[in-house]
């Protein structure tokens, strides 16, 4: 039994403007509702097919059979019955109350005052142009539903609800929106819904022009008959709501390798031997009305790897989240190889890797017709050793420093941590988008780099090992505002002021040691203690877009940015005090245009243009107080300055409904110029030669895309690509003197002038084809050949050759639904490079050559309702000649897990 | 023995054909269903997005997507919001909501390989960021709608070079008192973001990474002369950033050489 006393004032302007800016109603309702449960949640079961196994399966590819797909059968109930009318209002705390109170008082006479409105009650609507209520009894989910589907939960969801009306639960429905209450169970004839949806009310016309087809009047009919009989909710027999819902995934999984252990970690992020855990869990509960709680999840042990997420939801209200996430990048400590040196490469003997995690936790407030706020606070964290690319020298010969060849591995350790607090609000106001983000964090930085060398060859250890100490610690504060409006149908406005500001201090310290025992400090090179460093930026930026005429779109933008750095610092170099700064202040001013037209059959063109002017005045110095000028003092003063210009254009063009062509072309052209005002050192020599020597330097650079996609027939697509990327790099220096050691010693003159010190061309050719024979059977592959090279302005035979090479890339995959209960998947990737260099004797090739495979396969089977298995496996194979096999491997892996899901 | 192996493949491949082929005859209703595929969803065209994610949709046309987007009915398969999101039917009947019958593509990244299959396979070489191993995803990186200013790449928020770098490698990207004027070109000068077949994502492992931009005119052939240094035998054996040389490549607090 429901009952409802409406007393409405529905307010609207006269000259046709649109409801939800201009109709405003002020209402009391009092009414008794049955509320319906949430429709279920369209929650995806994924199958583990096309990722890794070793990947996690929760956040796998999405493959899945059809059937683990539950469709959203929305459920409604009654078991809740709530006698609260307008039990949302009633719900608010009084402030708010008082506010909305205090609004409508102020508000309604002005709006009366200031706009030219007529009265537009309930019982001005002209009844007897309504059909009459259709003669049957009324099943909801045969007879409403389906209309509201069609019709009305586009725009009254539980999302977003236009008016705030929504109309997926029966509470809802009676509570009304902005509008008031819109539904009076018994009196459909008074119901502003039936007037809505029949037109009768001008301005609010359901759905609205553009928005779907204007219900028939027999749809009309079902729905007066439906609120003349009670607004009864679903018929259909339901169970009892799913108010909990569990999901945990047991895992456990083996690999073996035989080779190099540690590079197989690196290449997939993995650890071999025993691990297992809760691969995915995953607990979800309906507290109540819009109201959720979940706790997802993963636990590897002897991985690493962990992941915690809580939520506490309520809609239009807010939120709370917490999180912890965890895994463990993997690195190989082996080094470099030089076949002559007839040796292996050479390794650390250390595992490596680093723990990169982070924990959070965020409050936000969701209330309808507030700010959108959210708290949140963040930290982050890196902990561990990592290898590097810093590798020392191997010398085969002492005598002889052209024997050397750098290949002895270095390494790492680092700890970083980061905390950081946000604060993230935006609202809308008048049609103006508001929004503002502010970021504070506080960082801190500890690394230690080590490199030994140099190594003798046959010596057991290097001679020694240099450990460069980093500390870094800094106050970073960002906010951004920014603001945007439709001014029009056709004029979009936006724009935005970021400020950055940085405080930091630096601390730098570099010794030697005996890698016998570290404890014993040979010597110490340079010390730093005090750096400090500061960073500000101020970022101006305006855009407009415009659709003047149908199918064009035009925008522009203009962004202006102005940054400082200062550095300062003082020290030893290594037994005379120093000091050292620097400051750069850049300017930049960067244009965007854009046009897209859609209206030519079939096809849309685009075309971009994007400029930048850069402007830096750059300023170093350093000064060593040992009595005595020498290239370690100096003073550099460059003014730089670079234009950029890249433009863009290509086109879509589907003549065909099932083909499409799209083809782009892109050239991008940045000049930089350096004018050295001041550049001297100690020694009173103009200039120290270097970066005070390059006079100007140009990248150029051309891109030509096509694609061709084909849907030949329902159950086969094929997708073909071609890219083609041409890029130049000119340098021009200044001519100077110098003295030269090979081939013998000597004074030369270098002539300077422009050079093309660089050319790079790359030919990339895509191809997928995803094949579907059977609805059951779905086959997908993926394969990429590029071709690319660069020559470098110091091509000169020996130490330096062009990196040129092929790399194949071939991803493909299988899934089967064998029967009702079995599904199998299987995938295979390929990957091969051959970058091989043959400068041996007078150089260090470089070049990888390598082959690559993976091949996994798995079966999943659903036990019963609540239990799946899967058991997968796999086979992986690394082939590196160019290594000197040194980074083979060979692994098999086997993963068998068990997922039970309640209910 | 190349027939017997010849024969055994065919059979095998004959038995799995007829495996397949009776299976198919089996009255089995399920299906495979791929991303973005949405079971039962049909494509309802962007206007009808446009109606909850306006914010999104009054911008899309400005951003790097925007260039194929068109807003026809018979195209939202190919360029529309539902490319990228699955058909949207299903999302609309149930009043719409996060995640529910709806692809994100910031959770799988199967979404994107469509049309960027180059990247794709580039995650497949041995040096990549760990996306197929689902500790990253495309959005973390990329803003697919050109609008997320605290995600700059394109469109109309504001964009600042390295920023989506700097996110998680603040080392990198921390300010220093002597920098390498690289970084005012970008990381991607020197790094390929989704994968390599060089360790640390280089673009190339070897000195052609920086004499591409160091190398000058020479007063004689074979001759390596960088700035006023004569690097001949140094660069014979090593590359630019190992034995003690210039490691420093992001910048060093205390070498305006970044010798350390």
């Amino acid at each position: 039994m429901q009952s409802m006393l409406p007393l409405s004032l529905t307010l609207s302007p006269s000259d046709g403007a649109r409801e939800k800016n201009c109709v405003m109603r002020a209402h009391f309702a009092i009414s008794d509702s049955l509320a319906p449960s949430d429709g279920e949640r369209g929650n995806i079961h994924r199958l583990p097919g096309r990722t890794p196994f070793w990947a996690r399966p929760t956040a796998s590819s999405g493959w899945k059979s059809a059937d683990t797909l539950p469709i959203a059968n929305r459920r409604y109930s009654r078991l809740k019955v709530c006698a609260t009318p307008d039990a949302g209002s009633a719900r608010r705390v009084p402030f708010i109350s008082a506010l909305r109170l205090a609004f409508l008082c102020v508000a309604t006479p002005a709006a009366l005052a200031l706009t030219p409105f007529r009265l537009n009650a309930a019982e001005a609507v002209d009844e007897s142009k309504l059909p009459p209520p259709a003669a049957v009894q009324i099943d909801f989910d045969r007879d409403i539903k389906p209309i509201f589907e069609k019709a009305c939960f586009r725009c009254h969801g539980p999302e977003r609800p236009k008016s705030s009306f929504r109309l997926d639960t029966r509470e809802a429905a009676l509570k009304g929106g902005d509008h008031g209450v819109d539904i009076i169970p018994g009196q459909s004839a008074k119901s502003p819904l039936i007037h809505y949806v029949a037109r009768l009310v001008e301005d609010m016309e359901m759905p609205p022009e553009g928005k779907g087809d204007p219900l028939t009047n027999d749809q009309i009919a079902l729905l007066r008959a439906w609120i003349d009989q009670g607004v009864k909710w679903s018929s259909a027999p339901t169970g009892p709501e799913t108010k909990i819902q569990f999901t945990v995934t047991p895992t456990i999984r083996w690999i073996t390798v035989n080779g190099d252990e540690r590079r197989f970690r690196e290449h997939y992020w993995v650890q071999d031997g025993w691990s297992g855990g809760v691969q995915d869990f995953r607990f979800e509960e309906k507290l109540g009305e819009g109201e959720r709680f979940t706790a997802e999840g993963r636990t590897f042990f002897g991985a690493h790897d962990y992941q915690l997420k809580l939520s506490l939801e309520k809609r239009d209200f807010g939120f709370g989240r917490f999180g912890f996430e965890q895994y463990r990048r993997y690195y190989d400590d082996t080094g470099g190889y030089y076949r002559p040196f007839a040796t292996n490469s050479f390794d650390l003997g250390k595992e490596m890797f680093v723990d990169i995690g982070r924990a959070w936790v965020e409050f936000g407030l969701t209330l309808p017709k507030w700010p959108r706020m959210v708290l949140g606070y963040e930290y982050q964290y890196k902990d561990g050793s990592k290898s590097t690319l810093q590798w020392s020298d191997v010398i085969a010969d002492r005598r002889d420093p052209d024997s050397a060849r750098a290949i002895y591995p270095a390494y790492k350790d680092i700890d970083e941590s980061v905390h950081m607090l946000k604060l993230d609000l935006s609202h809308e106001i008048g049609g103006v988008l508001l929004e503002d983000n502010l970021r504070a964090e506080l960082y801190d930085l500890e690394t230690q780099r080590v490199s030994r060398f140099p190594f003798t060859l046959g010596a057991p250890i290097p001679d020694r090992a240099f450990r460069y100490n980093d500390e870094h610690d800094h106050f970073q504060a960002v906010n951004a505002f920014r603001l945007e409006r439709q001014l029009r149908d056709w004029l979009f406005l936006s724009g935005g002021y970021l400020f950055s500001k940085l405080d930091g201090d630096a601390a730098f310290g570099l010794s030697a040691f005996t890698p016998s025992d570290p404890s014993m400090t040979l010597f110490v090179g340079d010390i730093a203690n005090q750096i400090l460093l500061e960073r500000r930026s101020h970022i101006f930026n305006a855009n407009s877009l415009l659709g003047p005429w149908e199918g064009l779109s035009f925008f522009a933008g203009v962004q202006n940015e102005w940054t400082r750095e200062e550095g300062f610092g003082q020290g030893f170099d290594p037994d005379f005090p120093k000091t050292f700064a620097s400051d750069r202040d850049k300017v930049v001013v960067e244009e965007s245009f854009g046009l897209r037209y859609t209206k030519i059959p079939f096809t849309v063109l685009h075309a971009d243009a994007k400029f930048q002017q850069e402007s830096i005045d750059h300023f170093e110095r350093q000064f060593v107080d040992d009595t005595f000028g020498d290239d370690r003092d100096f003073l550099r003063d460059t003014d730089a300055t670079s234009d950029l210009k890249d433009y863009r254009a290509g086109l879509s063009i589907s003549p065909w409904r099932r083909t499409s062509l799209q083809a782009g072309y892109r050239h991008r052209l940045k000049q930089n110029d350096f004018d050295h005002s001041r550049d001297t050192d100690g020694a009173d020599f103009s200039g120290n030669g270097y970066p005070a020597f390059i006079r100007a330097r140009d990248v150029e650079s051309d891109e030509i895309e096509a694609k061709i996609v084909a849907h030949w027939v329902s159950w086969l697509k094929t997708t073909l690509k071609y890219q083609l990327i041409a890029t130049d790099y000119t340098t021009a220096a200044d001519p100077s003197a110098t003295t030269i050691l090979e081939p013998v010693l000597m004074d030369v003159t270098l002539p300077g002038g422009r050079t093309l010190a660089g050319n790079y061309d790359a030919h990339v050719y895509s191809f997928n084809a995803t094949f579907i024979p059977w609805r059951r059977l779905h086959l997908s592959a993926t394969f990429s050949y590029s071709d690319s090279r660069i020559v470098s302005g110091v091509d000169n035979g020996a130490g330096v050759v062009p990196y040129s090479g092929d790399i194949i890339s071939v991803l493909s995959s299988a899934n089967w639904v064998v029967n009702e209960k079995t599904d199998w998947q299987m995938s295979y990737a390929f990957s091969t490079a051959d970058y091989s260099q043959k400068n041996e004797t007078a150089g260090w090739p470089l070049g990888i050559e390598y082959e690559r495979h993976g091949i996994t396969t798995g079966i999943t089977r659903r036990c019963t309702k609540n239990i799946t298995t899967n058991l997968q496996y796999g086979f992986f194979r690394y082939d590196e000649p160019s290594s000197g096999r040194r980074n083979d491997y060979t692994a098999h892996a086997v993963l068998a897990s068990l997922m039970i899901s309640l209910p | 023995m190349n027939n017997w192996r010849i024969s055994a493949a065919v059979m095998l491949g004959a038995l799995g054909f007829a495996g397949l082929f009776l299976s198919s005859c089996s009255t089995v209703n399920r299906a495979v269903i791929a991303p973005p595929e949405i079971e039962g969803a049909t494509f309802v065209g962007n206007k009808v997005c446009a109606d909850c994610h306006t914010n999104i949709t009054r911008v899309f046309a400005a951003s790097p997507h925007g260039r194929y987007y068109k807003e026809d009915l018979e195209w939202a398969k190919m360029s529309g919001c539902e490319s990228c999101h699955g058909p949207g039917s299903k999302h609309v009947q149930v009043g719409g909501g996060r995640g529910r019958f709806i692809v994100n593509p910031g959770k799988d990244p199967q979404s994107c390989y469509q049309c960027h299959l180059e990247v794709h396979a580039e995650f497949n070489l041995p040096s990549h960021h760990p996306v197929t191993e689902f500790r990253m995803n495309c959005v973390q990186c990329h803003d697919p709608h050109g609008h997320d200013i605290m995600k700059p790449s394109g469109g109309l928020a504001m964009a600042r070079l390295n920023e989506s770098c700097a996110q998680c490698h603040r080392e990198q990207a921390k300010p220093v008192v002597f920098e390498h004027e690289a970084l005012r070109e970008g990381c991607t000068t020197c790094h390929q973001p989704h994968g390599s077949i060089n360790r640390k994502m280089l673009i190339q492992a070897d000195n052609n990474l920086c004499l591409k931009c160091h190398a000058q005119v020479q007063s004689g052939a074979g001759q390596v002369v960088i700035g006023k240094s004569d690097h001949t035998t140094r660069i014979r054996g090593r590359t630019c950033w190992t034995a003690g040389c210039h490691p420093s490549v992001h910048g060093s607090n205390i070498s305006p050489h970044l010798h350390y």
